[in-house]
Order: structure tokens, then C-alpha cells, then sequence
């Protein structure tokens, strides 16, 4: 990491920018006509993330990561707990604020696009919505936006079936970094490209938090890219945080037997195939 | 004027403008375009096209055959009937009654199922799992057999035959309004647009409505298609249009007796039926088509 970033975020430590408090989601699934079933998918989740880090969430297919992300992102709302962003509560009172300084990057390019909408038209709806730019002024930011994410302004125009798979990973990029958020949460976002997209991404991604001090919270199965990207990490198991902690120490000493075998795992498997 | 655009600077379709490049470029679709649009212009200006009141009964031209037979006359092009009425003019008026009502019924049933479609789509709960039995069970009966239930209580005419077929079709538009609003809320970017901060109309409006004007092209070519099928059953059965009106359905009934003295009596009323809904659905089904090829 950048000297740079560990001052910004050594300035800042006062307040961490975001602070979860317990966070847990219970569904209730109805299995009879009076029997219902609780499922925990997510339980006593506590962690802060400061400005300009990267948090990354790891854990086997069905821990709950996903989950997490999207109580964080606000798609679900919590059970239990408390989110808080630069020391204010969000809940379902200040929505805005939440859009404004959270926002989301789903999984896969494919789908979270409108097809029939073009990417102007996307990229114009946040800002519509939260902002009270005039429309000159929407168009500049799209077209500043755009070239962003390293792509023409004239993409506004375009229709998302026309750009390729990496192109649409970008205008999904474009259309989270557009309020200028503080946080972006990249939901296994970069699994889905292939290697050398993925790495550009990447690039992309780290270069804007070097330049705007965006944090990340990326939940992904990519250990050697949470080992290049994370500061710290979280390891879940069965909707419980098992171990959290620097991503450096935590990668060394595993403290926890099954996160040392999940680490283990999952980082001696990519060694072998690579 | 020579071409001074010397930079190939591409422009990009809409999705309505590469719907339209993709169904002109079907012969077919086109023609039926084509012929969809002389339907209209018959529809509007039958009254001055109609040679003839289709009331009109002259005794001394009982059964005249049409103008290609040799005993036919060009003032009564396609013949007339028992009673001497001009078989063209009555065609024209029955255009009104059959292919008319039933275009103002399926807009109707349009309107009204899709906004309970979309209602029930987005509501959650007892609301929304209330109006989704409600319409399976209104479902399961078939519309004829619905419209005849209407009837029976009614009373046989053509705004009662109208009416039922009107209600018999709305159940129709709200499932699959339905389904398909339901299967747009689940995908990403709705979710997406939720998190920009949109509200219940936004999502709709920007959202969902795109990406359901398939379904509704598809959902109002049957709706069309069945109503003319269903207005004309009802008149043949004597249930819908009564016996004066020029009513496609009416004038087949009214005609069977004639089949092999008259033949163009039931052939032409028939043929009238069979060609508007070859018609609506070639139209109907080249514009999905054409809808759908612009995301593929």
C-alpha cells in the first residue's frame, strides 16, 4: 500500500467512517400452516472500516457474506444491530444518506444493467434522485464519470447489449462511484471477468482509492486478491464472523483452526492451479 | 448533394427505433402492417366507403351473386343476401361491430388488468396473494364459457355479450401483467435503481414498464384475437348481436341455410373473420419478435 493512504487514514482514525454495531438478520420461513422455522443468516456482526481501507469478507459459498453486504448496502434491512457512517445512524429515515455514501456493485455485469435503458439514462438516475444538479450539469458529471472508469463520454449514449462484459463492469463501477460515495461494496464483483479484466479492475479500483480515498468492501472467494487488495478481513462461517483482524497477520497466524483451513484452502488451491 | 459526412459517425438505436428497423425488414410483418392500416381506414370511414345502408332491403335483388359471376353487377360488389341487403356494405358496418368492439374492449381490459397486474405485482401480503387466487380461479373457467354465464343473467344483446367478454378478459392481462412484473422485481437492476434511491413509481416507470411492453404486445394480440373469435361465437349462437345488425358473427348464422344456394353469403362474412385475426397476429407476433431481438 501507498504511504499516502496510510495518512489519510491515520488522520481520520478519530471517527472510523464506518462502524457496525451487532449487525444480524434472521429470516422466518413459514414450514407450516403455524410452524415457522428461523434461519440466521447472518448473527453479531461487529467491525469498523476507516477511510481509504479495504475490507474484504470471505467464507465458504452459504457463510452469509453475501448477506452482510447487502444488509450493508441496504437491499435488506438488519433484524439487530446498528450501521454507522462517519458517527451517523442509518435507518429507513435518512435513505438518502445511505445512497449517497454507500453504494453497491453487484456480481454479475449481465443483469444489474437495465437493457432497454441506456447507460446515460443509468447513470442519470442516482444523480436525478440525490442531487439537484441541473441537467447540464448531470451530463457533465456522466461524461466525468465515464472517463473515470477509463471510457468515453459517448458511451452515455450507448445500450448496455451492445458493450461487452468488462465494459458493463465498468458502467456498474461508473454508476456507484457517480455520488461520490465514501464507501463502495463490491459483492464478488470480480469474479465473474476473466483474468486480464479482472486485474485492469483492479487497477481501476485501486487507483481511485489512491486518488479519492474510497474504501472497499469487496466479498469475494479470491484469496490471492483479497491478499493484494484487503487491509483487513473478515472470515465467516455459518453466518458467524469466525476470525477478523488485519489481512496480513490473519494470513500468517490464523488464530481460529477453521479459518486457517479455509485460508489455507482456498490460497494453496489457486498456487496449484496457477 | 454529395454525403459530407466524412467521419462514420454510427448512431445509436433506441430500443423503439432497432424494434422498427428489425420489423421492416420483415416482408411479411410489413404487408400485414400494411393491411392492419387499411383495416383502420375501413374501420374509421366505413359509413362513406359503404355503398349501400346495410339495412337496406330491396325485394327485387334477392340473392344477387357477386360482380365476378355472370349474372352479378358491379353496383352490388360481393352480392347480396336473402332479404337483398348488399353483402359489402354489411361487411363494412360489421368491421365496426366485430373488429371495432373488440379492439375497444381489449384496451379497455389493457388499462384496467394492467394496472391490478402491477398493483398486485408490487403490493406484498394479503392484498397480493388475494387478487393472485382471485384471478387463478377466474381463470380456470374459459372466457366463452364465462361470457356465456354473463349472458345468462344479463340477457342476450350485444352490450351484455360485450360487457362479459370485457370481464372474462381482464383476468388474462392482470396474471400475466403479473408474472411478469413479479420476475422484472426480482432481477439485479431493480434492486439497483432501489438503492439509487427510486421510489414504487420510478422502478415502474424506468424500471419494469421497458422491459414488459413484450408481454403487453403479446397479452393484447391474443386478448384482440379471442375477442373477435368470442364477439362473433356469441352472435353466432344468438347470444351477442341480434339479427338486424351487421354483426360478422350475426350475418354467418343468419346465412347457414343458404350454403349451397348462396355460398358467398357465409363464405365472405367468414373469410372477413378469418383474414383480421391472421391480421392482429402477424402483427402482434412479428412486434414481440422484433422487441425482443433488440436485447438478443
Amino acid at each position: 500500500m501507498p504511504e499516502k493512504i496510510i495518512d489519510i487514514a491515520t488522520t481520520t482514525r478519530v471517527q472510523p467512517l464506518l462502524r457496525v454495531e451487532k449487525l444480524g438478520k434472521t429470516y422466518i420461513n413459514p414450514t407450516g400452516f403455524f410452524k415457522r422455522q428461523e434461519v440466521i443468516a447472518v448473527n453479531d456482526i461487529s467491525f469498523s472500516l476507516n477511510r481509504a481501507e479495504t475490507l474484504a469478507i470471505i467464507g465458504e459459498t452459504g457463510s452469509g457474506k453475501s448477506t452482510l453486504a447487502r444488509l450493508l448496502a441496504g437491499v435488506i434491512t438488519p433484524t439487530t444491530g446498528n450501521i454507522y457512517v462517519d458517527g451517523c445512524k442509518l435507518d429507513a429515515s435518512n435513505t438518502d444518506l445511505r445512497c449517497r455514501s454507500i453504494r453497491m456493485v453487484f456480481q454479475d455485469p449481465e443483469t444489474s444493467l437495465n437493457p432497454r435503458t441506456s447507460v446515460g439514462q443509468i447513470l442519470d438516475a442516482p444523480l436525478q434522485l440525490n442531487t439537484d444538479m441541473s441537467v447540464a450539469k448531470r451530463a457533465e458529471k456522466i461524461a466525468e464519470t465515464l472517463r473515470l472508469v477509463g471510457l468515453l463520454p459517448e458511451y452515455a449514449t450507448f445500450y448496455p447489449p451492445m458493450l461487452s462484459s468488462g465494459q458493463k463492469q465498468r458502467i456498474a463501477l461508473a454508476r456507484a462511484l457517480i455520488l461520490n460515495p465514501k464507501i463502495i461494496i463490491a459483492d464478488d464483483t470480480l469474479s465473474t471477468l476473466d483474468i486480464s479484466l479482472r486485474s485492469q479492475m483492479i487497477n481501476l479500483m485501486l487507483e481511485l482509492q489512491k486518488t479519492i480515498g474510497i474504501s472497499y468492501i469487496v466479498v469475494t472467494h479470491n484469496m490471492g486478491l483479497v491478499k493484494h487488495i484487503s487491509d483487513k478481513m473478515i472470515v465467516m462461517h455459518q453466518g458467524e464472523c469466525i476470525e477478523q483482524g488485519c489481512t496480513e497477520q490473519l494470513f500468517s497466524h490464523p488464530t481460529a483452526a477453521l479459518c486457517g483451513q479455509i485460508l489455507s484452502n482456498q490460497y494453496n488451491m489457486k498456487k496449484q492451479r496457477g | 448533394m454529395p454525403n459530407l459526412n466524412v467521419f462514420a459517425d454510427e448512431h445509436i438505436l433506441s430500443p423503439a427505433e432497432q424494434t422498427w428497423k428489425h420489423y421492416s425488414s420483415q416482408q411479411i410483418a410489413m404487408a400485414a402492417l400494411w393491411a392492419l392500416g387499411l383495416l383502420f381506414f375501413l374501420l374509421v370511414f366505413a359509413p362513406f366507403i359503404a355503398p349501400h345502408e346495410p339495412d337496406l332491403r330491396q325485394a327485387h335483388l334477392l340473392l344477387q351473386p357477386p360482380s365476378w359471376d355472370d349474372k352479378g353487377t358491379v353496383d352490388y360488389f360481393l352480392g347480396t343476401d336473402d332479404l337483398g341487403r348488399d353483402v359489402l356494405s354489411r361487411l363494412l358496418y360489421g368491421l365496426q361491430l366485430t373488429f371495432g368492439n373488440a379492439l375497444l374492449i381489449s384496451f379497455i381490459a389493457l388499462i384496467i388488468g394492467t394496472t391490478i397486474g402491477i398493483t398486485a405485482a408490487i403490493s406484498h401480503g394479503l392484498l397480493s396473494s388475494t387478487l393472485h387466487h382471485i384471478m387463478d380461479t377466474a381463470l380456470s373457467i374459459p372466457s366463452l364459457l364465462l361470457a356465456i354465464i354473463f349472458i345468462s343473467v344479463l340477457g342476450p344483446g350485444l352490450d351484455h355479450s360485450l360487457l362479459a367478454i370485457l370481464l372474462a378478459s381482464i383476468p388474462q392481462f392482470i396474471r400475466g401483467v403479473y408474472l411478469s412484473v413479479y420476475q422484472e422485481l426480482q432481477k439485479e437492476y431493480i434492486i439497483a435503481l432501489k438503492l439509487d434511491g427510486a421510489n414504487n413509481y420510478r422502478i415502474i416507470r424506468y424500471g419494469v414498464f421497458p422491459n414488459i411492453i413484450e408481454t403487453l404486445v403479446n397479452l393484447l394480440t391474443r386478448a384482440i384475437s379471442s375477442a373477435i373469435i368470442d364477439i362473433s361465437a356469441l352472435g353466432f349462437l344468438g347470444l351477442g348481436a341480434q339479427r338486424p345488425l351487421s354483426e360478422w358473427g350475426t350475418m354467418l348464422s343468419g346465412a347457414t341455410d343458404l350454403v349451397f344456394i348462396a355460398p358467398w353469403t357465409v363464405v365472405l362474412p367468414g373469410l372477413a373473420i378469418l383474414v383480421t385475426i391472421f391480421i392482429v397476429n402477424i402483427v402482434g407476433e412479428s412486434l414481440r419478435q422484433s422487441i425482443i431481438a433488440g436485447i438478443d
